[in-house]
């Protein structure tokens, strides 16, 4: 059985938010330690690797290890109607496949969506060795881009251990916004060697906006023309970490 | 005096004090190696008298100078034909071979003399012409034996008391083959046999012994007398080799100089020599080059040993660990590294030995039918191949053969090409007309001979072609319709033959390969009436014959229209048409009663791809095979990996029908290539040398890399195949071309294989399903994160 609650459902909604930014049906790893999910979006660009520990619910069942998968955007809907000081109640009846959510507040009501057939397919993690590791506040992570993303649909963001620059170049509009070591932006950075790399910004501006609403604090890992892998930090005990594979430019 | 039973392995001819001496080498039907010599063969040529002259008067003229032709021994007045028109000549015996090249131009200028003929046979031709003596065919000759006084390396010597006579006898003697390869050493640049030593020479027997003669360091002088002992004492019937005549040969030669001996291999143990046809000729053996042979399997682009030996499935080339001309000093100086040469030496011969196997039974064959000796028939055009064909048959009903003449290079109008309707066609018949042209040239009786030119009356009974309105007599039959029918029918004979023994017989393989041989000749006739090259060269023939078959291919089209079978394309002899037994049952019945010739369906294609152009397409074969025509991945100009983005994509699109598949095969494709995990060989282009260096006016790429391994002291000569890589940095084409043996992958312009070869080959296809060529560039398609995945 499978069966959990929790207190504020606006920490659920965001993050059920952020998850569906990148894909519609989500395959969740349901453990007695807590839920999971690691997923890449249809053209294997991005990837998220999201967990909760069960210690982040206020009430936390599930008898044997299982997985479910649900039409994301169609459980968005419903979880778009919670409002303030709500509480949300998942539970699955696994006879007839489907998800009971609850939403108690003034008053309560009960959806049932129904579960798809669960992907088997284990999404490995990318093999990157990371030379630069820089730590943004989330929020000043998501002015820089969305500066970017006035000028281009492509930023290309370089590195060293004094600071991180993204270079932004479109049809007619340019923009280089620099970010120093110790602002209040860029917390941290260090280089084991100066690096640069080229990401959508479709991507990477989506990832940072739903992310914001669950995250402090990013860190940002990255190689030349690797991939860039985002992780925002959670203020309790589970992770939300993305991966945005770069671009090649070519001249 | 006794009979002699022998099989015909190589001739030769000798003149001692102005008297020719035929040799002939064989075997005899107990396995001996024998030697023949014949002094009863006078040579001769013809002198054609003009219409009006007496031949008496002219033999007369021709008398009273007789001190001037002291080797004349008679003079026969002749009734011969001349492109089919009866002829007065006069027989010119001359005893001494050598000088009829000489006595031909003299006489030439004698009054009545219209001109001399076939001065420019051979004498050794004339003798196996005149008598039939047929090469690798079965004679009976009455000989007497004799003292060996040359102590040739044979098991007996005998003078001939009759002129041999052909017996019927398939089967081949049990031949002793010896196959071998060296490798050169030169520390810098291409190996020069004055300076640079012969390091390795790898020798495999038919007996199955295989043998390795290694030198000590640089000291080659051992090894190579240890070869000549080897072949001595093998004493082989036939030398087979991959670029021997003009690379293993003069260098062994020329290196033996240097050394202070001789290169005595032959059965004469004397040295290996340059024949009149450009091969290396050694008396008593027949040495074939199967490099010669190579120019018979088209699909085969670049003809390197290794891949005709991987073509004819004797050796794959993923099992052979190849090594570049240019790292041979690598691998011979270093210790560790020697054993890899040497197993790739002994490979090379192997390849040698098994492409021997696969073609020598229809090397063999050919050489029996057209009467060119073993040795010369692979080294011979195939425009040359058909002529001894048509000269031996002329010699049987007294037409003369004509002389060779140089005449310009004239186009004609050739077959019709459809313009294909573009885009996927399923269920596709091939229908193809059956030799096409030799059998338009026996029902039209299109013939050098039955031609009848404007300003002759015309006779009763003629046919005349279409378009070019050319004239043929109707009868009777001209030169070119009996040889034809003669070998169509022959063919028929030995295919009805074969199919009474069991398939891998020692019988069945050498009448499959007879059945080859007669195939190839037929095909070649029609290309042989175009070629001005040819001693029966006539215009209107190969113009008239191109004709009817024009005429041919749109009557079938206008037919298979009109029987509602829909045509997608057609070219020269063969129409595509939508599958459908039973129209295609009565087009063909129709057409075999209508126009007298045979149709039927070659292949079936599940699916055909066809481009815009002509020429150009890629049909899936029901067994999964790919038939690909004309498209870049069979033409020149293209590195391997064009070819394979495009056989690729060609395969996605006809077996899966998803061109979105084959845009994501491309830019992984392309993803590769940049992570440079495409075998370096495969970036490589390669393009023959047509000219000789200095001829190129432009600045082509291959001529630019040619002109840099000249520098590193190649030796380059025309028709050299020249392999180059571009490299990256700024400039023109030519100016960023490295050869590929002096360049590294570092260097490489991955941009340019990108841009310039991967995606124009893919597109070429794919554009024909809406996708844009930037489509097909990576700066649209952002990378996935699978790419890091793998490990």
């Amino acid at each position: 059985m499978f069966k959990v609650r929790m207190a504020d459902a606006k920490f659920l909604k965001d993050m059920i938010s952020a998850i569906s930014i990148l894909i519609d049906e989500a395959t969740f790893d349901l453990t007695s330690d807590g839920i999971k999910l690691r997923a890449m979006d249809p053209s294997r660009v991005a990837m998220v690797d999201f967990e909760w520990q069960k210690t982040v619910f206020d009430e936390y069942v599930c008898g044997e290890a299982m997985k479910m998968c649900v039409n994301i955007s169609e459980m968005m809907k419903l979880l778009r109607r919670t409002g303030k000081d709500e509480s949300v109640e998942l539970s699955l009846d696994e006879k007839t496949g489907r998800l009971k959510i609850a939403i108690k507040g003034k008053y309560t009501r009960t959806f049932n969506m129904p579960t798809l057939e669960a992907i088997e397919e284990e999404v490995p993690t990318p093999k990157v060795t990371f030379n630069v590791r820089a730590k943004t506040t989330t929020e000043g992570l998501r002015e820089a881009i969305e500066d970017a993303s006035l000028v281009s649909d492509h930023v290309r963001i370089e590195a060293d251990n004094e600071k991180m620059v993204m270079q932004a170049t479109g049809d007619i509009m340019g923009a280089t916004i620099e970010l120093k070591k110790g602002s209040d932006a860029l917390l941290d950075i260090e280089a084991k060697e100066a690096s640069k790399a080229t990401f959508s910004l479709s991507y990477l501006s989506e990832i940072v906006k739903a992310a914001v609403a669950t995250s402090d604090i990013a860190t940002l890992e990255f190689s030349t023309d690797m991939p860039i892998k985002l992780d925002f930090k959670q203020p309790k005990e589970g992770k939300l970490t993305f991966y945005l594979a770069p671009r090649i430019e070519v001249e | 005096m006794m009979k002699k039973i022998f099989w015909l392995l190589d001739v030769n001819y000798e003149v001692k004090n102005h008297q020719p001496e035929v040799w002939i080498w064989g075997i005899d039907d107990e396995g001996k190696r024998i030697l023949i010599l014949d002094r009863n063969f006078s040579p001769y040529f013809y002198l054609a008298i003009e219409e009006k002259e007496n031949p008496q008067a002219v033999m007369e003229r021709i008398q009273s100078r007789r001190e001037d032709y002291p080797f004349i021994v008679n003079l026969k007045p002749v009734d011969r034909k001349f492109f089919g028109r009866p002829v007065k000549a006069i027989k010119v015996i001359c005893q001494d071979p050598n000088f009829i090249e000489k006595y031909s131009k003299g006489l030439e200028k004698i009054k009545g003399v219209e001109k001399c003929l076939e001065h420019d046979i051979r004498y050794s031709m004339r003798y196996l012409i005149d008598n039939d003596v047929t090469p690798c065919g079965w004679h009976e000759v009455e000989v007497e034996e004799t003292e060996n006084e040359l102590d040739i390396q044979v098991d007996g010597v005998y003078l001939a008391k009759s002129f041999p006579q052909s017996v019927e006898k398939t089967e081949v003697p049990q031949l002793k083959i010896l196959g071998f390869s060296i490798i050169c050493y030169s520390p810098e640049g291409a190996s020069k046999p004055e300076k640079n030593p012969v390091v390795i020479i790898s020798v495999a027997t038919n007996a199955g012994d295989e043998k390795q003669f290694v030198a000590k360091d640089s000291d080659d002088k051992p090894i190579i007398a240890s070869f000549i002992d080897y072949i001595q004492n093998f004493d082989p019937d036939i030398i087979v080799g991959y670029g021997a005549n003009t690379q293993d040969w003069p260098y062994l030669i020329v290196r033996s100089r240097k050394l202070g001996f001789k290169l005595s291999v032959d059965r004469a143990k004397t040295e290996p020599h340059r024949s009149i046809f450009g091969h290396m000729s050694l008396l008593g053996r027949a040495n074939i080059d199967f490099f010669d042979f190579a120019e018979d399997l088209p699909e085969v682009k670049v003809k390197t040993l290794e891949n005709v030996a991987d073509f004819l499935n004797v050796m794959k080339l993923e099992k052979r660990r190849f090594i570049e001309d240019v790292d041979f000093p690598k691998y011979w100086e270093n210790p560790e590294k020697r054993p890899l040469l040497l197993q790739f030496s002994k490979e090379n011969t192997q390849c040698v030995m098994g492409i021997a196997d696969a073609m020598l039974d229809f090397a063999m064959q050919l050489s029996n039918l057209v009467g060119l000796p073993l040795d010369h028939v692979g080294t011979a055009a195939v425009g040359f191949r058909v002529e001894w064909f048509l000269i031996r048959r002329a010699y049987k009903i007294g037409e003369l053969i004509p002389e060779r003449v140089e005449r310009p290079y004239f186009p004609y109008a050739g077959g019709v090409v459809l313009e294909p309707k573009p885009g996927i066609h399923e269920n596709i018949a091939v229908l193809d007309f059956k030799a096409m042209y030799p059998n338009i040239m026996i029902t039209q009786n299109v013939s050098p001979d039955t031609y009848v030119s404007p300003t002759e009356p015309e006779p009763s009974g003629v046919n005349v072609a279409p378009e070019v309105n050319h004239i043929f007599r109707s009868e009777p039959p001209g030169f070119y319709k009996k040889v034809l029918s003669d070998l169509i029918s022959v063919r028929d004979e030995i295919r009805s033959e074969l199919e009474k023994l069991s398939i891998g017989s020692m019988g069945y393989r050498v009448l499959d390969a007879r059945q080859k041989a007669v195939k190839v000749i037929t095909n070649a006739s029609y290309g042989y009436t175009g070629w001005v090259g040819a001693r029966w060269y006539v215009k209107p023939v190969a113009e008239a014959t191109a004709a009817w078959g024009r005429r041919t291919i749109l009557d079938t089209i206008e037919l298979s229209k009109k029987t509602g079978l829909e045509v997608v394309y057609g070219d020269t002899d063969s129409i595509f048409v939508k599958h459908d037994s039973e129209k295609i049952k009565k087009i063909s019945s129709e057409i075999g009663k209508k126009l007298g010739l045979e149709i039927k369906p070659d292949k079936i294609y599940v699916r055909v791809l066809f481009t815009e152009a002509k020429k150009r397409y890629c049909g899936l074969l029901p067994d999964g095979r790919l038939e690909i025509v004309g498209l870049e991945v069979v033409r020149g100009d293209w590195a391997e990996v064009a070819k394979k983005v495009q056989e690729k994509v060609l395969e996605i699109i006809l077996k899966e029908q998803k061109p979105e598949k084959a845009v994501k095969f491309v830019h992984q494709y392309i993803s590769d290539l940049r992570q440079k995990r495409v075998p370096y060989k495969d970036l490589v282009v390669w393009k023959t040398l047509t000219k000789r260096i200095e001829e190129y006016a432009v600045r082509a790429p291959h001529v630019e890399a040619a002109r840099m391994l000249m520098k590193e002291g190649w030796d380059l000569s025309l028709g050299d195949k020249i392999g180059y890589v571009i490299v990256a940095g700024p400039g023109r084409l030519y100016e960023k071309v490295k050869p590929h043996v002096l360049a590294s992958y570092d260097e490489v312009d991955i941009e340019y294989y990108m841009s310039k070869q991967v995606v124009p080959a893919a597109s070429r296809i794919l554009s024909m399903f809406g996708v844009a060529e930037d489509e097909l560039l990576p700066s649209k398609a952002p990378k996935t994160l699978l790419e890091f995945m793998e490990s």
